[in-house]
């Protein structure tokens, strides 16, 4: 290394352990050992005033405090933002709730009763032959009800009990797919409403002084059959009702 | 307290004065260079996972530290012409009671330091103060180790020219430049 080379380099880094540069410090005679302990002497001079700044006595006091700080105001943070998403969540729950319970309701205790009643007389659901006028209309008559009409498709009747309420139990079947009607006699709902129940679909409609409840495996045949039966009772009702 | 709080205690117990000192060259202002000390924590803070080496703590610190108040740089350029000349006009006193000949020469260098170029100041700061290398500035700065060498010589050059009656500076003046 050169004179040039080594003083070039002790003033951009005079802490060099660069075995070349400290052989040119040992070896050279022309003041290079001599420039390099001024440099050292203002390097510490240097070092001295850089290091003359006081930090602020309690500065490591306050970083400290800062991040607990920060470290509370996220945690309060994160907590808030969990009880928002738990919030939201259950509005969330509720809307969905109301909205299933909108979509599906269960119906009132008289869909309930009906469906009891279907389950103790599963075997209706079983007839396949169908029945006449002269089969029916007994059975309409003994609920005070002279048909003006027979519906058609049907393989059961009966006179029942649905809960405290008389009924005719009736059994449709058209596609192969029974559909139960439950003429309810006495007890008359204020509106139709369509429910699923314990795997049942059904339909309450109001109809004279009753209810007609109709249950099936789904609602594809309701309509039908609710024409057909309230186009056999409707007229035909009578005043005083037979036990 | 779990590990990680201790290791950020000791590493704030063990740092925040150089910190904050490195701080205070580069800006020239006590209440920035305290705040540039908090953000530079607070930032440790969330990376200490990534701090695996006791002996790196510093210059990791010192470099983050750097790039905070390089960002700050970056929105307040146009105040830092007024920045310099606060830090002339900040410089701590510490000469009272020293030898009447050393406190005038330490004051000449703190005015010398306040009034070099931030491009020379701070890598002279990362050199003295950081305890970079050479090639850890350039790689820090993004310029290449020959740019830094020439950036610390020249910084080095101004301050002993600044030095009444340094024998180093008019040596280095006139035998190297």
């Amino acid at each position: 290394m050169e004179c040039l080379e080594f003083r070039r380099r002790l003033t951009a880094e005079p802490g060099s352990r660069d075995p070349e540069f400290l052989a040119h410090r040992d070896g050279c005679h022309v003041g290079c050992t001599e420039s390099w302990w001024r440099s050292q002497r203002f390097e510490r001079q240097l070092r001295n005033v850089l290091q003359s700044v006081d930090a602020p006595e309690d500065l490591g006091e306050r970083v400290l405090l800062a991040q607990a700080t920060s470290l509370r105001g996220r945690a309060r943070h994160r907590w808030q933002i969990g009880l928002a998403l738990a919030a939201s969540l259950l509005v969330a729950l509720v809307v969905a709730g109301y909205a299933w319970n909108l979509s599906t309701t269960d119906g009132g205790p008289l869909a309930g009763m009906a469906i009891a009643h279907v389950r103790s007389e599963a075997f209706s659901l079983t007839m396949t032959r169908p029945i006449d006028a002269a089969q029916m209309r007994p059975v309409f008559a003994k609920r005070g009800v002279a048909l003006r009409d027979v519906p058609a498709h049907a393989v059961f009747a009966a006179d029942c009990r649905v809960g405290p309420y008389r009924a005719v139990h009736l059994v449709l079947r058209e596609n192969g797919s029974p559909i139960t009607v439950l003429y309810v006699v006495g007890h008359r709902i204020a509106d139709a409403r369509d429910f699923s129940r314990a795997g049942w679909h059904g339909r309450e409609v109001p109809i004279g002084n009753g209810t007609l409840v109709l249950l099936g495996n789904g609602s594809a045949g309701f309509a039908a059959a609710e024409r057909a039966v309230t186009a056999a009772v409707v007229g035909g009702i009578l005043q005083t009702e037979q036990t | 307290m779990n590990l990680r709080q201790r290791q950020f205690d000791a590493l704030v117990h063990a740092h925040a004065g150089d910190l904050y000192r490195f701080a205070y060259w580069l800006c020239g202002d006590p209440s920035r260079a305290e705040d540039l000390v908090q953000e530079t924590m607070l930032r440790a803070w969330r990376a200490l996972d990534s701090l695996q080496d006791a002996a790196a703590a510093k210059p990791w610190l010192l470099t983050i530290l750097r790039r905070e108040h390089a960002r700050g740089f970056e929105r307040k350029v146009l105040d830092l012409t007024i920045l310099d000349d606060g830090l002339k006009d900040s410089i701590p006193d510490e000469t009272a009671g020293a030898d009447p000949e050393q406190a005038g020469s330490d004051a000449e260098l703190r005015e010398a330091i306040a009034k070099l170029e931030p491009k020379y100041r701070e890598p002279l700061l990362m050199q003295v103060l950081g305890g970079f290398s050479c090639e850890e500035i350039a790689a820090e700065l993004g310029v290449k180790p020959g740019a830094v060498m020439t950036q610390l010589f020249r910084a080095r050059h101004k301050l002993r020219k600044s030095l009444s009656g340094d024998a180093v500076g008019r040596e280095s003046a006139h035998g190297v430049s």
